[in-house]
């Protein structure tokens, strides 16, 4: 029918084109009145030839526009429109007048948010021109959703794991923390039993069975700090829920101090220590007493033979961190052979298997400071002493 | 190759052989990953390897696995959330041969990583076509075989046959196929 009003040869918009690019198209005349409709459209409606546009659609953008002046005010703008017939069909595009042929012409496409609003309606890509951008929004769409049920069960996935291996802790926690203690209280009664055993004998100095008890003592020592560092380890990943607060040096030192009198006062050890410049650290409080009980006492107990053991530790700001310098002149360590796994843990860095130790104490020291994101670093000579700079996050004052 | 393909080929597996088979081909395939995520690009080499330990595991010609795969993807793709995209492409089976070259497209405009295939198709007459497959991949004939059978089946076509006519000259890893269907 437009073939008769429409010369081909001196307009654009000779049937195929239009159907081809413009497959979801309509043709009104002045009156609004439905002259031709898209191929793609008449596959979804059910439009008729003649009758009004307003019949069938109403028109959601521009606001308020009900006549054909009103349409070409707006040749601007983008016009949505909705059917009357289905409700779900939307459609976006421009209205088009062409003064020549004095017909309007929408030219557009459906406006898709989902494949669902393309139910029932045998719309395949074929009905779209290909350049029309729905096809590619739709595809989009879906593989967003698929990627979006991937993410759902991927994290199903790791909260079950996480689940598990939550559960695996707590019993894990359980066993060592029941192993170690029930362990203990035998351990010390034997250590006890040993010593009571070995005076009530009054062995010679020197016999083969002081030896012998000399020898069962140590293991039994051993075993003791092998159990105490278990217990240690133990109540560090429980203490991991703890909230941090301003923490005092001075008081947790001389607790610390405190705790370790009976070896402090045994060897004579000299502490100085020096707060002044800076006396509050953020931090659980059981985390800064477990590290400053972990360096005294190595330091006690790697101190040299030849010498009192000095201690010196002082305290300083920079920007948001304390800087605590930790210094001894016990035996040293030989960083050129340790340095690597001197915070690993169970390692041993003195061949002088008689001082007696776990390996544990550095390790603890690092993982506690690591939960700060603090630093630690050494230096050390052997037989001259040993310094650590620990960096912890500043308390309020 | 996006993670979705060897998503399939992990259920591909599991569905003929089950998990711990796939867990044997994996671990023969040298390949570390738990769980492929579908939106994710992973070397093209992953698939490979999985298919050569596919083959030397089940002791199957690899061409018969890469045709066994290609049929799958189509039931696969129907299930796990490509239904619609497969609905869209097209009515019937040479409309959506016809549709597959853009299909591809529109999805490699969302991933910039992907480099899919292109396909012509020519209609001969109402029960025959010519399709071209052009890819940047070696080895991957006997898929599409596969995926042309597999998409048969989801038509409910009586029959499909396709006869390779060969590499398209002067063009590497480019294939014909004469397809007929009724």
């Amino acid at each position: 029918m437009l073939d008769a009003i429409m010369d081909a040869k001196t307009t654009f918009w000779n049937d195929h084109r239009l159907n081809e690019l413009f497959p979801f198209h309509l043709v009104l005349d002045k009156n609004l009145k439905i002259k031709k409709v898209g191929p793609s459209i008449k596959k979804i409606l059910d439009l008729n030839i003649d009758h009004l546009f307003f019949e069938y659609f109403e028109i959601s953008r521009p606001n308020n526009v009900t006549s054909f002046s009103d349409i070409l005010k707006h040749k601007e703008s983008l016009f949505l429109f909705n059917s009357l017939q289905k409700s779900q069909f939307k459609f976006r595009g421009q209205m088009y007048f062409d003064q020549q042929e004095n017909y309007l012409f929408f030219l557009g496409s459906p406006l898709l948010r989902s494949f669902n609003e393309l139910n029932d309606s045998n719309i395949t890509l074929n009905d779209f021109a290909v350049h029309d951008n729905t096809s590619h929004f739709l595809f989009a769409l879906q593989m967003q959703e698929i990627a979006l049920n991937d993410t759902k069960v991927l994290s199903k996935k790791i909260k079950d794991h996480n689940d598990y291996l939550e559960s695996t802790n707590e019993y894990l926690d359980l066993m060592v923390y029941r192993m170690t203690h029930d362990l203990r209280a035998p351990a010390l009664n034997v250590g006890n039993m040993l010593g009571m055993l070995k005076q009530s004998l009054m062995l010679e100095e020197d016999s083969d069975e002081q030896k012998i008890f000399k020898y069962a003592e140590s293991s039994t020592n051993k075993l003791l700090d092998t159990i105490t560092s278990f217990i240690e380890l133990a109540k560090f990943k429980k203490s991991k829920n703890a909230s941090p607060i301003t923490c005092n040096l001075t008081e947790n030192f001389e607790h610390v101090e405190n705790l370790l009198n009976h070896d402090i006062l045994n060897h004579n050890v000299i502490i100085n220590k020096d707060f002044r410049k800076a006396n509050n650290i953020y931090c659980v409080k059981e985390d800064l007493i477990s590290i400053l009980q972990n360096l005294l006492s190595n330091s006690i107990k790697y101190k040299s033979n030849d010498r009192i053991l000095v201690v010196d530790i002082t305290s300083s700001i920079k920007e948001n961190d304390v800087h605590i310098k930790y210094t001894d002149n016990g035996v040293g360590i030989d960083l050129a052979t340790h340095k690597n796994k001197l915070f690993s843990i169970f390692s041993r860095f003195h061949s002088d298997t008689k001082i007696e130790g776990t390996g544990i104490g550095l390790y603890l020291v690092k993982q506690l400071i690591d939960r700060y994101n603090g630093t630690i670093t050494v230096e050390s000579q052997i037989n001259k002493g040993t310094s650590f700079f620990i960096t912890l996050p500043k308390g309020n004052k | 190759m996006y993670g979705l393909v060897n998503k399939a080929a992990h259920k591909f597996v599991v569905t003929g052989h089950g998990e711990q088979v796939w867990n044997e081909i994996k671990e023969k395939a040298g390949i570390d990953v738990d769980t492929f995520v579908s939106m994710e690009a992973y070397p093209d080499e992953i698939t490979y390897k999985i298919v050569g330990a596919a083959s030397e595991y089940l002791k199957i010609d690899a061409q018969v696995i890469l045709e066994e795969f290609g049929k799958y993807w189509i039931e696969y793709s129907m299930v796990e959330g490509y239904s619609h995209l497969l609905e869209l492409a097209g009515n019937t089976f040479p409309e959506f041969l016809k549709n597959l070259d853009n299909m591809h497209s529109y999805i490699a405009q969302s991933f910039t990583e992907l480099r899919p295939p292109s396909f012509i198709c020519k209609e001969i007459d109402e029960n025959t076509l010519i399709l071209e497959y052009h890819s940047e991949r070696p080895g991957l004939a006997s898929f599409v075989v596969g995926l042309l059978k597999g998409l048969g089946n989801k038509f409910n076509l009586e029959e499909v046959s396709v006869e390779y006519l060969g590499q398209i000259e002067g063009k590497e890893n480019s294939h014909e196929y004469k397809v007929c269907y009724k």
